[in-house]
């Protein structure tokens, strides 16, 4: 591998982009079900946004007076939590990793291109019957549904709720599957394991659990369905069932879930830290590893989610495997700030998603440690300050790193760039409003301030006032994006193969790459992230020089490393 | 690879000894702050359990805060040192690890939650240790059993007084004399005392939460959960009393924090102060109304004088009077018909339900052929048949006379139908134009605003109400 390798010779032509036809039709080209996987996550983050925005109007006064009754309001965030969960964060994720995996490994397509499809063409249909619930009287249980709530006295849309998410998990199920053989068989000669891009390394670890996990929540919801729709008392107490069974199931799904959604951020933002600061991931092989820690440990902390309904002596075991999880987790944070650490870090939009994710999921992995502490639990449990924990965990963690991915490879997609002006914007209102928006429920919910409530004591009306007015900036903020999507389709700056000179694969091919991806099978660098060596500007050169650049390159962003062929600058400010 | 020059920037990027020492100074300075705010970011601290929560917290607050500034503070660093300045198109130092740093970020974070784990242990012991000697009044321990049910909280004392039998009551040999008991909507206690409750769910799961006394406990259909607290005088002292005529009135904050005898000799007896106590468990479209509140005495003297003595004087001896009963029945907070309805003769306040002020004077013209005390039964009985315009189908429970559901009804909660005749009884009194004798349900007042004959009255409602018993045939 001491052989520097430029994977293709010859520029190669344009390729045109898919029309829309092909984009609302079965295609088993995986980038086209990636671009479908995002425009449905999408579509459905837009539903989910708009249901929040109900719930902060609500909240602006102590009483119930925006929405018609109790019941209304409480389908509003059981359909907000659903929706953000099982059709906005886990299918958005699914997008990139149907998009990237192939690439990054250099592969022409998945390993079963027709189960892709397949998998996702489950998900309009479960998000359809989801949304369908309003017709015949929607779920108010709440996203985690808990029995006998859920059974013996929420609407039919319960039974349509446990029906949707029944799909989407057997989605979630064959796209994982093929995630992990994708990965496993299909990487190109010279990429070990621990040369395969990190992105690679969290959808494997997520997909381990997916196939995991997954199978417990289809059996929690078919006991519900059995419940509601074929007299069984599997939760009725009265007849000799048990409410904590359900508990215990779904949260043994669901604890894991959070990994489902926050693992595969990690590995966009340990991709994106090292591109845009110029320098190699600070240790690589923990960072992989912790991932692995975090899917094994994630499975044995379930019932921290039920400290004040599980038996007493059960408790402080599940306070110590929690606490546990931090560490592999902080093995993250502080590698990834040894990674910017001395580099040259270049303020794209990707990268101040990168950078804010890393500063607002700090916040969401302290209160997750003080959260463990089982007295202090009792205290916050079900309040607004679990509500703040898990935005900062699924909002700062997942969706952020979804925007720094949405920045740094829609140019791969489109061939286009985002307008780096509305990039910067959309993230200043971003993080501002996203910060006013969930930090002062820390505060709300310790002073007592219970979560799922559309009447509230008097004395929490101010908070809940600037966290509404927060909340309609971020919803804002949303819309930026969007426009700067459809506007850089068409009318952005071109990309050109590699524009922000990174090493992984799928930089090595056209923007956006052809349907068979690679016109030559191409051979990846010794090492995915070696920043700063003399290998990788050739490496690099060699692609520009294979595909060619763009005419415009140099407007905004200056490119790293020189073309043509120069010995790199010395360092020095 | 040009070792000079990594070694070159390697060395750039280690800062200097009195950066790192402002930075530390920093980190620690900020986390003492933060943690000083511990006792503002909390309610009142109104039980033993609550003082021990909160050093706990202050412990989490200071090492979250500097877990918080070193990370914000290595990041705000790193964006400031780090950026790319202009033109430079070079790459970083090609730097893939450094196992010693690795090694210490891992043990580091791993003794912090191993002090953090073994700390909560220690709290959480302490709390739930049990204390002997609870529920005490007089030196003798009473039973408190704790409902919920949708949307409210309600508290059943079983006091330790033994009771004379009812008529027609029998005990069989080894059987315990029946002892007094009441229930009340509001769950009363005295500083000093080592509260226990045991709790029970009439329906869904809801959780009890005392935000003042850091305590949640679930309760949940087929289990009973229990829950133990001692509660304390907060710096705020007692901020309420009841005035000569039983009246709450709110004492200045002077007043309030007074200790026990520089009151008294101000006449401020029977201080007490009340919390809110919260559902924090999703139970349906009233979840946010299911509250009530809990009152700490000062003393039990207070406690006695206020609360127990009359309630146990109530007990042993109830009204004969059909109104005067539903009045206590619907007062002490038995059936949670407050959460839901406004009425104002007794302080209700709930807007989910229909509104209760003038009820009597609308139930015999609510629904053709049936009369006001027909109305009423069928109401609480079979709230389903039928519905106020506006209002759906289900949100009013069933109240039937035993468990067992009639065919096509469920769930279902239990009203006796002793409870049922007092609760219509009052309900027909509820009339708003000033004359008792304006209800439409029949009965007869006299001029003092008494029923005219209790006895015919009962006798008026029950021929109504007894038909229902062959529901449960």
């Amino acid at each position: 591998m001491a052989t520097i390798s430029v994977p293709l010779e010859q520029l190669q032509p344009k390729v045109k982009r898919p029309g829309l036809g092909q984009y609302l039709r079965w295609s088993v080209d995986h980038k086209i079900i990636g671009v479908q996987y995002a425009v449905t996550a999408l579509i459905f983050f837009l539903i989910g946004g708009a249901l929040a925005l109900g719930i902060r109007w609500e909240l602006f006064t102590p009483d119930l007076d925006f929405m018609a009754d109790g019941t209304a309001y409480n389908s509003l965030f059981s359909i907000h939590g659903t929706v953000m969960i099982f059709l906005w964060i886990i299918p958005m994720f699914g997008a990139f990793g149907n998009y990237l995996i192939p690439l990054q490994l250099g592969a022409k397509d998945m390993a079963f291109p027709w189960l892709n499809a397949l998998a996702f063409w489950l998900i309009p249909p479960a998000g359809i019957f989801l949304l369908g619930g309003y017709l015949v009287g929607q779920t108010e249980a709440g996203w985690t549904s808990y029995p006998p709530l859920s059974t013996l006295f929420s609407g039919d849309g319960q039974t349509m709720w446990a029906m949707s998410i029944h799909l989407l998990g057997i989605s979630s199920i064959l796209g994982a599957i093929n995630f992990i053989v994708t990965i496993l068989n299909m990487r190109p000669e010279g990429m070990s394991l621990w040369q395969m891009p990190l992105f690679c390394w969290a959808l494997l670890a997520t997909s381990f659990i997916v196939v995991m996990a997954t199978p417990f929540l289809a059996g929690a919801l078919t006991l519900l369905l059995l419940d509601r729709v074929g007299g069984t008392a599997f939760f009725d107490a009265n007849r000799g069932g048990d409410v904590l069974l359900w508990q215990n199931i779904f949260w043994f799904y669901s604890h894991p879930a959070v990994y489902i959604m926050v693992l595969p951020g990690m590995g966009v933002v340990s991709e994106i830290l090292s591109v845009h600061s110029r320098k190699p991931v600070f240790g690589y092989r923990m960072i992989a590893l912790s991932s692995m820690a975090i899917a094994l440990v994630g499975f044995m902390v379930w019932a921290h989610h039920m400290f004040t309904s599980l038996q007493p002596e059960l408790r402080i075991p599940f306070m110590i495997t929690t606490m546990i999880i931090a560490v592999p987790t902080g093995i993250k944070i502080f590698s990834w700030i040894g990674t910017i650490w001395g580099g040259k870090i270049r303020f794209t939009s990707a990268m101040l998603f990168a950078l804010g994710f890393l500063s607002m999921f700090v916040i969401g992995g302290i209160s997750g440690v003080m959260l463990a502490a089982v007295p202090f639990n009792y205290q916050v449990h079900d309040t607004y300050f679990v509500v703040s924990h898990f935005h900062f965990v699924l909002f700062g963690g997942s969706v952020f790193s979804i925007y720094a991915a949405i920045y740094h490879w829609f140019p791969k997609v489109s061939g286009r760039m985002l307008d780096e002006r509305l990039g910067r914007l959309h993230f200043a209102l971003t993080y501002i409003g996203f910060f006013f928006t969930f930090f002062p429920m820390h505060w709300v919910g310790m002073l007592g301030m219970p979560r799922r409530v559309a009447v509230y004591a008097p004395e929490f009306q101010s908070w809940n006032i600037v966290i509404g007015i927060a909340s309609f900036v971020l919803g804002f903020s949303t819309l930026i994006l969007l426009y700067n999507m459809a506007w850089s389709w068409s009318k952005g700056r071109v990309a050109g193969a590699n524009p922000w000179r990174a090493l992984t694969l799928e930089w090595a091919t056209t923007s956006p790459p052809p349907a068979w991806n690679f016109d030559e099978d191409p051979v990846p660098f010794e090492d995915p992230y070696g920043y700063g060596t003399e290998a990788a500007q050739a490496y690099l050169d060699a692609i520009d020089r294979a595909f060619g650049l763009p005419d415009a390159a140099s407007d905004a962003l200056p490119r790293t490393g020189s073309t043509p062929l120069s010995p790199a600058p010395a360092a020095g400010d | 690879m040009d070792m000079s020059r990594q070694n070159n920037q390697s060395s750039n990027i280690v800062p200097s000894i009195p950066t790192i020492a402002i930075f530390l100074a920093i980190i620690v300075g900020g986390a003492v702050v933060l943690s000083t705010f511990a006792p503002i970011l909390l309610p009142p601290q109104a039980s033993v359990q609550a003082q021990r929560t909160d050093g706990l917290f202050t412990v989490l607050l200071l090492l979250g805060g500097v877990v918080f500034f070193l990370v914000q503070g290595l990041l705000v660093y790193s964006i400031i040192r780090f950026r790319v300045r202009p033109n430079d198109v070079s790459d970083g130092p090609n730097i893939h690890g450094n196992t010693t740093l690795e090694i210490v970020w891992t043990i580091i974070p791993a003794i912090v939650v191993v002090v953090l784990s073994i700390l909560s242990f220690v709290v959480w012991q302490a709390n739930s240790t049990p204390q002997d000697n609870v529920n005490l009044v007089e030196g003798k321990p009473m039973k408190i059993n704790v409902v919920g049910a949708r949307y409210a909280w309600s508290f059943e004392y079983i006091t330790p007084q033994e009771r004379p039998l009812a008529e027609g009551e029998t005990l069989t040999e080894g059987q315990e004399a029946p002892r007094v008991s009441f229930a009340s909507n509001q769950l009363h206690t005295y500083v000093g005392q080592h509260v226990k409750l045991d709790m029970n769910t009439r329906d869904v799961i809801h959780s009890f939460w005392i935000p003042a006394m850091r305590l949640k406990q679930d309760v949940m259909p087929g289990r009973t959960t229990e829950l133990r607290f001692d509660p304390i005088a907060t710096n705020s002292g007692f901020e309420y009393r009841l005035d000569e005529e039983g009246r709450e009135v709110r004492l200045t904050p002077e007043q309030a924090r007074l200790s026990k005898e520089e009151a008294a000799a101000q006449g401020l007896t029977n201080r007490y102060t009340k919390y809110r106590i919260v559902c924090s468990e999703l139970c349906g479209s009233g979840h946010g109304q299911m509250y009530a509140y809990i009152y700490v005495h000062e003393d039990e003297e207070a406690f006695l004088a206020n609360f127990y003595n009359p309630q146990v004087f109530a007990a042993l001896n109830p009204p004969d009077d059909p109104v005067l009963k539903g009045e206590a029945i619907l007062r002490s907070g038995a059936y949670p018909c407050a959460n839901c309805h406004i009425l104002n003769s007794l302080g209700w306040v709930g807007v989910t339900g229909p509104s209760l002020n003038g009820i009597g004077e609308r139930a015999g013209r609510r629904v053709g052929g049936l009369n006001g005390i027909e109305y009423l039964a069928q109401s609480i009985h079979l709230p389903n048949e039928y519905l106020v315009p506006g209002y759906a189908a289900g949100q009013m429970p069933y109240f039937g006379y035993s468990a067992q559901a009639p065919a096509g009804h469920s769930p279902y909660n239990v009203m006796p139908e002793s409870d049922l005749i007092g609760i219509i009884g009052y309900l027909c009194a509820q009339v708003e134009s000033g004359n008792l004798n304006d209800n439409t349900c029949g009965l007869v007042f006299d001029d003092d605003g008494m029923l005219a004959d209790s006895e015919a009255t009962i006798a008026q409602i029950e021929a109504v109400t007894a038909t229902y018993r062959s529901l449960y045939e």
